[in-house]
């Protein structure tokens, strides 16, 4: 599991590598958190997400959040067909912005 | 030229008897009349005949206890709808003065208003005008204008008898108020009984067994501003709720009207009762007027675990006695509906598989008990306890009597709500249904893991579970959401059961199946209470409680079965090729 955050025009991208588990999830968390903070236009790369399970979930959902109540904007970017399927069972596939890719991510956003 | 009255030396009024029946009939002829307008009308014409005048006019005092407005006149000129202020002009200056005015030449005297003598052609000689008096209260008053016998001064006879009959009108009209104010009392009444009657039929009809819910509702007037409603949702859920508008009477049975009706149509559909208080709340919000707010809770009753799920708006505590005894109460942290559209109400689960679950409103908390204290939730739960051991049907009713034995008239709207568990006789009945001798049966053994309860060995879980799937046939896509289902339940374990437990481990047992796939998780944990797992309101977007949702989806069943020795818990879980949704 993997975080890397930089900054591109303005907007940070979070891109996240490897599963997101229970194990990781609290780093995960803090680290979405983090880049949230810095109340810029945020989008998360999740295309080298091989897992997500619940609790990742519901670090993103805590994210679009905190994103909501600071004023900025989070788009999920580059979705895994597995992670694409869990926010379907979450029914939170309509809550979230989601790009199919970086190019579209930057210009839309 | 005022008068005094009491200057004047008495009219010789037994004298005409023509004038004696008038006043007599005056009184009848109101009190009898149905017609107001017309009956003053009448009156007035006696009065102007009598009194030998060209024309007459009868002024009220508005409510405002200032303009003075014509309501009838008789001459050649119609002058009602004329508002005059108290204290002007010749009528204004009489009624503010209580004394009859006689003007007996009118465009001499600086409180004549020509106005409407220039625009009818009317030429206003002479003016008697009497103040209207009930008691102490100043109604009104009647003018005379022009003696029609060719004499050029209203007399002090005149000014005797226009004062006794406008006295004796007086009377009379406020006679006819009062009728009429009767009337409108008795509307008002059967109204307000009509609309006890609707709210009446507001409330549920009672239920028997084995349906769960009972309320009572007293109200303290004819028309209440509390409510309580349930209704079954489908076999296995019931809903509930139970409301106390602020302020009692008309305003707040007509919000109690609403807020019960928007449980209705929205709790049908809306089965996370926090969320259904919000939508319900902001919906309150729109219209309440006057700071009237709403306390509320509402919830949501599982007959198959005896899991209830329930949301509080800033109502008193409702309160769990269990089988033993013991008592739970949950103190709102939100305040009641209609103060803050964007408030977003929580939803608590609780289990009351073994007790009784009850909402009351501030009425019973706030009754006087026997010694003329106040009852708080201390003396609700002691009438609770006295009352627990009757039948369901029974004990509302009885708890109520004994709120009224002690002998304190309610102060408040009185309404209760009970939930009453009774899960404990439906699982002793499943539960050896439930029991499986050799779960094992028509299984083929796969694999068996046995790892501790930490978060690093669930990517373990998740390759041995994709190993399994695709060994028993399923595709790429049900292999990941079977793997999904498998690491939810496994955290289960790793964040709920061993919780307080430093080194716990857990078993996972695959096993296949002609057409799927069986997974087997033991615990050694706590035992797990089915009624307290319960999938969270997709509707409701919040991070938390989301693993047994996608359990629930994915899996054609998952159910706790009897743990070897009764040691943990054991949750089979059972998935079959080709069903993914």
């Amino acid at each position: 599991m993997k975080t890397t955050v930089t900054e591109e025009n303005g907007i940070v991208i979070v891109k996240l590598e490897g599963d997101i588990d229970l194990e990781h999830s609290v780093d995960v968390r803090n680290n979405l958190l983090d880049a949230a903070e810095q109340r810029k236009n945020m989008l998360v790369d999740l295309s080298a997400v091989s897992y997500i399970d619940s609790s990742g979930i519901a670090n993103l959902v805590e994210a679009l959040q905190k994103t909501r109540e600071i004023g900025s904007k989070l788009g999920l970017v580059s979705i895994s067909l597995q992670a694409m399927r869990v926010l379907q069972l979450a029914r939170l596939d309509k809550v979230f912005t989601i790009y199919p890719d970086m190019a579209a991510a930057k210009a839309g956003s | 030229m005022s008068i005094e009255i009491a200057d004047i030396p008495e009219p010789d009024l037994f004298g005409r008897p023509d004038h004696l029946a008038f006043l007599a009939s005056l009184n009848q002829d109101f009190a009898a009349s149905l017609d107001f307008d017309r009956t003053i009308e009448w009156a007035l014409r006696g009065i102007t005949e009598i009194m030998h005048a060209e024309a007459g006019a009868l002024f009220l005092l508005e409510d405002n206890g200032r303009d003075l407005v014509c309501k009838a006149c008789v001459g050649p000129v119609d002058v009602r709808g004329v508002k005059i202020r108290m204290g002007e002009g010749v009528v204004g200056r009489s009624v503010q003065n209580n004394r009859v005015e006689v003007v007996n030449n009118a465009y001499e005297n600086p409180n004549f208003h020509r106005d409407i003598d220039l625009e009818s052609g009317f030429s206003t000689r002479m003016i008697l005008c009497a103040p209207m008096k009930v008691g102490d209260r100043m109604i009104g008053a009647i003018e005379v204008l022009n003696k029609r016998d060719g004499s050029q001064n209203f007399e002090a006879q005149d000014v005797h008898l226009i004062s006794a009959m406008t006295s004796a009108a007086g009377l009379g009209i406020a006679n006819a108020r009062m009728a009429a104010a009767l009337l409108e009392q008795e509307r008002t009444r059967r109204e307000l009984e009509l609309a006890a009657e609707i709210q009446r039929n507001l409330l549920p009809k009672p239920q028997k067994a084995p349906f769960p819910v009972r309320g009572i509702n007293k109200p303290m007037r004819k028309v209440s501003g509390d409510f309580f409603d349930f209704m079954a949702i489908d076999e296995r859920f019931v809903a509930f709720a139970l409301g106390d508008v602020s302020g009692k009477g008309m305003d707040a049975a007509l919000m109690m009207a609403k807020t019960a009706s928007l449980f209705r149509c929205l709790g049908k559909s809306i089965t996370d009762p926090g969320h259904l208080l919000t939508l319900i709340n902001r919906e309150v919000c729109e219209t309440t007027s006057h700071g009237k707010f709403v306390t509320m809770v509402a919830g949501i009753y599982d007959l198959t675990s005896g899991a209830l799920r329930f949301a509080n708006a800033g109502h008193e505590p409702p309160v769990l006695r269990d089988q033993d005894g013991a008592i739970s109460d949950f103190p709102a942290d939100a305040p009641p509906l209609g103060i803050l559209p964007e408030q977003v109400f929580e939803t608590l689960e609780i289990s009351i598989a073994q007790g009784d679950f009850y909402v009351f409103s501030d009425g019973l908390t706030e009754h006087r008990d026997g010694a003329g204290g106040i009852l708080e939730a201390e003396g609700v739960m002691r009438i609770i306890a006295q009352t627990e051991r009757l039948p369901l049907d029974d004990r509302l009713p009885a708890l109520f009597s004994l709120l009224d034995a002690m002998g304190h008239d309610a102060r408040d709207d009185m309404t209760m709500l009970a939930v009453h568990g009774q899960i404990d006789a439906v699982q002793k009945k499943k539960r050896p249904l439930q029991s499986v001798s050799d779960p094992l049966n028509d299984m083929d053994f796969l694999a068996e893991i046995r790892v501790p309860a930490e978060a690093n060995r669930l990517k373990i879980i998740r390759e041995t579970t994709a190993h399994s799937a695709r060994h028993c046939g399923f595709d790429e896509k049900e292999t990941q959401d079977i793997i999904l289902a498998v690491d939810e339940a496994c955290q289960n374990i790793i964040r709920h059961a061993y919780r307080d437990v430093e080194q716990g481990e857990f078993i996972l047992t695959i096993h296949q199946q002609s057409d799927g796939i069986c997974f087997l998780l033991r615990d050694f944990g706590p035992l797990v209470d089915p009624s307290k797992i319960v999938p969270r309101d997709l509707d409701d977007v919040r991070p938390g409680g989301l693993g047994t949702h996608f359990i629930n989806v994915i899996m054609e069943s998952a159910d706790f079965l009897p743990a070897p020795d009764g040691v943990g818990n054991l949750l089979r879980m059972v998935k079959k090729i080709g069903t993914r949704q």
